[in-house]
């Protein structure tokens, strides 16, 4: 939950929220405190109408008093009340209560004794109140009474002749208009209420009579001491109650009250103000809280933006330091601006070290690819080709040998730089590896004088530690379109042509698409492999070696070819090399193992005694266990060491001659006889050889090649047959094509010929039968047309 | 000897002018008990009654008041109303003893009034109610108001015997009374104590 909320959110509602319960503690604090002083008010205006009211009826009194003094005053009532005759008394009773305006009136003697009267039925307690009123000489209140139902001030007047004789007592009724008087003076309602027996009745109020308020007064609702808040039918009122006769408390009591919504008026006016503030305030703080928020997270954003490109790679782009933003944020940004720039350097050197050979300084071959590939896309907008050379020195490989690798190296940066200087429209110059290079050109490209630029640059021999060396080169050339489609391809056609080129030793070859159909994407070619095991695929070819001096074939080497399914017979310079990279080798290596071995079963089986020479290559050589695997694989098959050669090339005993003297020493042991194979291009030294369990030595077709028509081959081949010779070692020579090479093979010392004059590479079965025949025969040298030439080494 | 003798003598000469008669003293007192001036002090009896037209009363009327305010005369005394102030006055009475009116008027009224009747006569003035003057009309030849010490001499009162009466403002049911004998050889000496308050202090 939490993580689902970015930091803008987090900020900009802890804003929100906090000010949110700021502002509501102040609308509750100063609601609540001006709702008491709003109560307060009122209870005041309450208390102020109270004594306006007392203050009122005193008054009424006082005027009304004076009043009456005057009219009382008047001789001629004086006179009346001094003849004692009651008709003339009340009569002029009423004559003054109707000047006064009072209700009623009545005189009473100096004992309080009613003598006359215009109110009738003034029952008990109104006599009592006056007698007690001017027996106490007119010094005590007179308080308001009931009579007949009809509330009463009374307004006492003495009348003297002078001396006081007797007080006329005037009646004013407390009705509606006296409430209304007060209502206009107090803004209050106003109400008096009798309390007799019968309960309490609403004798005047400012209510009319059909009013829901006016019902529950006189109800005795909302009648209590003092000030009080109480539900009424429109709402709650505040009021008091104004105990009128405090003779008989409760008796006659006035009632001011208002409805307490209009007196909190001015308290909701504060209220729904301070709420609008609020509410515009907290509009404004969101927006402002948002807008801060932004402004903090916004800066964060941006740098997690640029971090992401930096994790997708991209580290040209510098962070852009927020400018609203100094101090933590810019110095994360600059921290983030360093990293990447680090990260942008090292991946710079990283990326050249991938990209570049260390040797040369040429770019490699991952670069040439990107080149073609950039190439080729730019290719496909328009009519652009791409030409791709690749350049493989010849028989580098024997330099490499002979001088020492480092001279070696030296060469090839000079072959690199020269290359580089003749080839000045290439688009790339790289070196793809070992001894082979390749040059691209993209759009136009005259073929012709890139050949001949290519030439020139191996026409002059190399200087390394003072020796002069002379390099060849063959050039095969790969053009898209049509080759391709893709640089992976092509780069891989133009190889194929550069070994067409040295194969044929034409010196240049343009890829041709249909001599090649086998090499295909190496990726599928392990699977595929792993699949030809499996599948039975594979099988074992046989290449006879004579015996120059008898004539005779009693042994050959055993060679593996795929029958791939679809493609037919695979090339073992296809797989082999990938095998040994890939070190699936080993699992061929077994499988060849037992193969021979079960083959040579059948052979020995069927009287057929040849010893079958299998190669080692120099990773299983180095293998610990080989020794033991092939001495199983012949006791498996049930067939005597002696009748299992192996043959291990002399650069692989040299990568590690102290273990290769082990190694060869347990299989000597066992019995097996040993060959050193490509004898003449691992600069080993005889005087090492001899060390070695090894009885026969194979040398390299680089110097049976054409032997017969170069002396200085000749020279070399003779006086290596003759120091083998004397370390007991017997001698074969590799890849005898001519008859003219075979005939001078035995002058030279040499005790074996293997090649393609004496038979290609062919199937146990067809190997059997050339065998028997031959045997049958006498000695001759077939040519075996037909047969698909061996592009890879033989032997 | 004859040194003792002269006073007695003399006392004897004295006692024998004014044969069968004594002096009766009365002191009167308020509601508090203080000593009550001006109030209404008189002696009733079996044949003692007024007699004769005694010398003329006068009740003046200075600074808006009646003066004396408190006056006592017997039954036929004629009372004169003199105005000694700038304004004019109306004096009336509604009392039974003796009602009347004199109209505004300045200086010398037409005609004293005579008190015929007894009883106590409240005047008023018309037009200054604060004007108030009583006058008890008694039917006796024995009367008169204490001094200022509260206290009256009655000279003279032959043997017999009588009614004390006093009176004074506010007593609206009339004077308060006692026997009283007197033998004419011992001086009689009565204290009274009436339930009034004295009329400066009143002011009703
Ligand atoms: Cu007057």
């Amino acid at each position: 939950m939490k993580s689902a909320w970015t930091l803008r959110t987090r900020i900009a509602a802890s804003f929100i929220a906090l000010f949110f319960v700021v502002q509501v503690a102040t609308v509750l604090v100063v609601s609540l405190a001006s709702y008491d002083s709003a109560k307060l008010k009122v209870a005041d205006e309450l208390t102020v109408a109270r004594r306006v009211f007392l203050r009122l009826l005193e008054q009424n009194a006082e005027q009304r008093g004076q009043a009456a003094k005057g009219l009382v005053a008047d001789f001629a009532f004086r006179e009346a009340v001094a003849s004692g005759d009651t008709s003339t008394l009340e009569s002029a009773l009423e004559n003054i209560s109707v000047r006064i305006g009072a209700k009623g009136a009545v005189f009473l003697d100096t004992r309080g004794d009613s003598v006359a009267g215009t109110l009738g039925g003034l029952g008990h307690d109104v006599p009592t109140t006056l007698a007690d009123f001017i027996q106490g000489n007119g010094k005590r209140p007179l308080q308001p009474v009931v009579v007949g139902g009809q509330a009463y001030q009374m307004v006492p007047a003495p009348v003297r002749s002078p001396v006081i004789v007797g007080w006329v007592v005037l009646f004013f009724p407390l009705d509606e208009a006296m409430a209304k008087e007060l209502q206009h003076l107090t803004n209050l309602n106003v109400t008096f209420i009798s309390n007799g027996e019968a309960g309490p009745r609403v004798i005047a109020s400012t209510y009319r009579a059909r009013d829901g308020n006016f019902s529950i007064l006189s109800h005795g609702g909302a009648r209590r001491q003092g000030t009080w808040t109480a539900e009424m039918d429109d709402g709650p009122h505040q009021g008091a109650v104004i105990d009128l006769n405090q003779q008989r408390p409760g008796s006659l009591i006035c009632v001011i009250e208002r409805p307490l919504v209009p007196a909190l008026k001015y308290f909701f006016d504060v209220r729904n103000l301070l709420l609008m503030l609020g509410l515009v305030a907290l509009a404004v703080l969101a927006l402002i809280s948002v807008l801060l928020a932004r402004g903090i997270t916004r800066p964060l954003e941006e740098l997690l933006v640029a971090m992401r490109g930096i994790t997708r790679g991209d580290y040209d782009t510098p962070l852009v330091t927020p400018k609203a933003v100094g101090g933590e944020l810019g110095a994360v940004a600059d921290g983030l601006n360093h990293l990447r720039e680090g990260i942008r350097d090292r991946e710079h050197r990283i990326l050249s070290l991938a990209y570049e050979d260390a040797l040369t300084g040429l770019p490699n071959r991952v670069r040439l690819i990107q080149s073609l590939q950039s190439a080729m896309v730019d290719g496909t907008g328009g009519p652009t080709t791409v030409f791709v050379f690749v350049v493989g020195l010849d028989r580098f490989r024997s330099v490499n040998d002979v001088l020492g690798y480092a001279a070696g190296d030296e060469i090839l940066v000079q072959v690199g730089s020269r290359l580089l200087g003749a080839l000045d429209g290439a688009s790339c110059v790289a070196r793809l590896g070992g001894d082979e290079f390749a040059a691209l050109f993209a759009g136009d490209c005259d073929v012709g004088a890139v050949t001949s630029g290519i030439a020139g640059v191996f026409e002059e021999s190399y200087q390394t530690r003072g020796q002069a060396v002379d390099v060849r080169a063959s050039v095969g050339l790969a053009q898209f379109p049509p080759h391709g489609p893709t640089s992976e391809q092509l780069l891989r056609q133009a190889d194929v042509a550069m070994h067409t080129a040295k194969t044929t030793r034409t010196g240049f070859a343009i890829f041709d698409a249909t001599t090649d159909e086998v090499r295909d994407d190496q990726l599928t070619l392990l699977s595929e492999l792993q699949r030809a095991v499996d599948r039975d695929e594979l099988e074992m070819f046989y290449q006879p070696k004579l015996n120059l001096a008898t004539g005779e074939v009693t042994g050959a080497e055993a060679l593996l070819r795929w029958r791939h399914p679809v493609r037919g017979r695979v090339p073992p310079g296809l797989f082999i090399p990938f095998a040994e990279r890939t070190g699936y080798i080993r699992v061929l290596t077994r499988w060849v193992l037992r193969d021979v071995a079960r083959q040579q079963a059948l052979w020995r089986a069927s009287g057929l005694s040849i010893q079958v020479a299998i190669n080692l290559s120099t990773r299983d050589f180095m293998s610990d266990g080989i020794a033991d695997f092939v001495s199983e694989a012949c006791s498996t098959a049930g067939i005597p060491a002696e009748c299992l050669r192996i043959e291990v090339t002399e650069s692989g005993v040299m990568d590690d001659p102290r273990r290769a003297r082990e190694t060869l020493a347990m299989l000597a042991e066992r019995g097996h006889p040993l060959s050193i194979d490509d004898y003449g291009t691992g600069y080993s030294s005889l005087a090492y050889l001899r060390d070695l369990p090894v009885d026969e030595l194979k040398i390299d077709r680089a110097f049976i090649s054409r032997v017969d028509a170069d002396r200085q081959l000749q020279t070399i081949v003779r006086s290596t047959a003759e120091l083998a010779h004397g370390l007991g070692l017997t001698v074969v020579a590799e890849g005898v094509e001519e008859l003219g090479e075979l005939a001078i093979l035995g002058e030279l010392g040499c005790d074996y010929a293997q090649g393609y004059l004496v038979s290609a590479p062919v199937a146990a079965a067809e190997f059997e039968a050339w065998v028997r025949r031959r045997a049958e025969t006498t000695p001759r040298v077939p040519r075996q047309d037909g047969d698909v030439p061996d592009l890879a080494r033989v032997g | 000897m004859a040194s003792r003798i002269l006073p007695l003598v003399v006392l004897a000469a004295a006692f024998i002018s004014r044969a069968l008669a004594a002096d009766i003293t009365v002191k009167v007192s308020d509601a508090a008990g203080h000593p009550l001036p001006e109030a209404v002090v008189y002696l009733r009896g079996a044949g003692v009654a007024a007699v004769g037209a005694p010398a003329q009363v006068t009740i003046d009327q200075k600074n808006k008041q009646f003066a004396p305010q408190i006056s006592v005369v017997s039954v036929g005394t004629a009372v004169a109303f003199p105005n000694s102030d700038q304004i004019r006055h109306s004096v009336y009475s509604f009392s039974p003893a003796k009602p009347f009116t004199i109209k505004l008027y300045a200086g010398k009224p037409p005609a004293p009034v005579v008190f015929d009747h007894e009883g106590i006569v409240v005047l008023g003035c018309n037009i200054h109610d604060a004007m108030a003057a009583w006058v008890a009309v008694v039917d006796t030849p024995i009367f008169g108001k204490t001094d200022s010490g509260g206290v009256l001499v009655l000279h003279g009162v032959r043997p017999a015997s009588y009614e004390l009466a006093a009176w004074y403002p506010g007593m609206e049911s009339g004077p308060q009374t006692q026997t009283m004998a007197v033998t004419g050889v011992d001086a009689v000496s009565r204290e009274v104590r009436l339930p009034v308050s004295p009329l400066g202090n009143a002011g009703q």
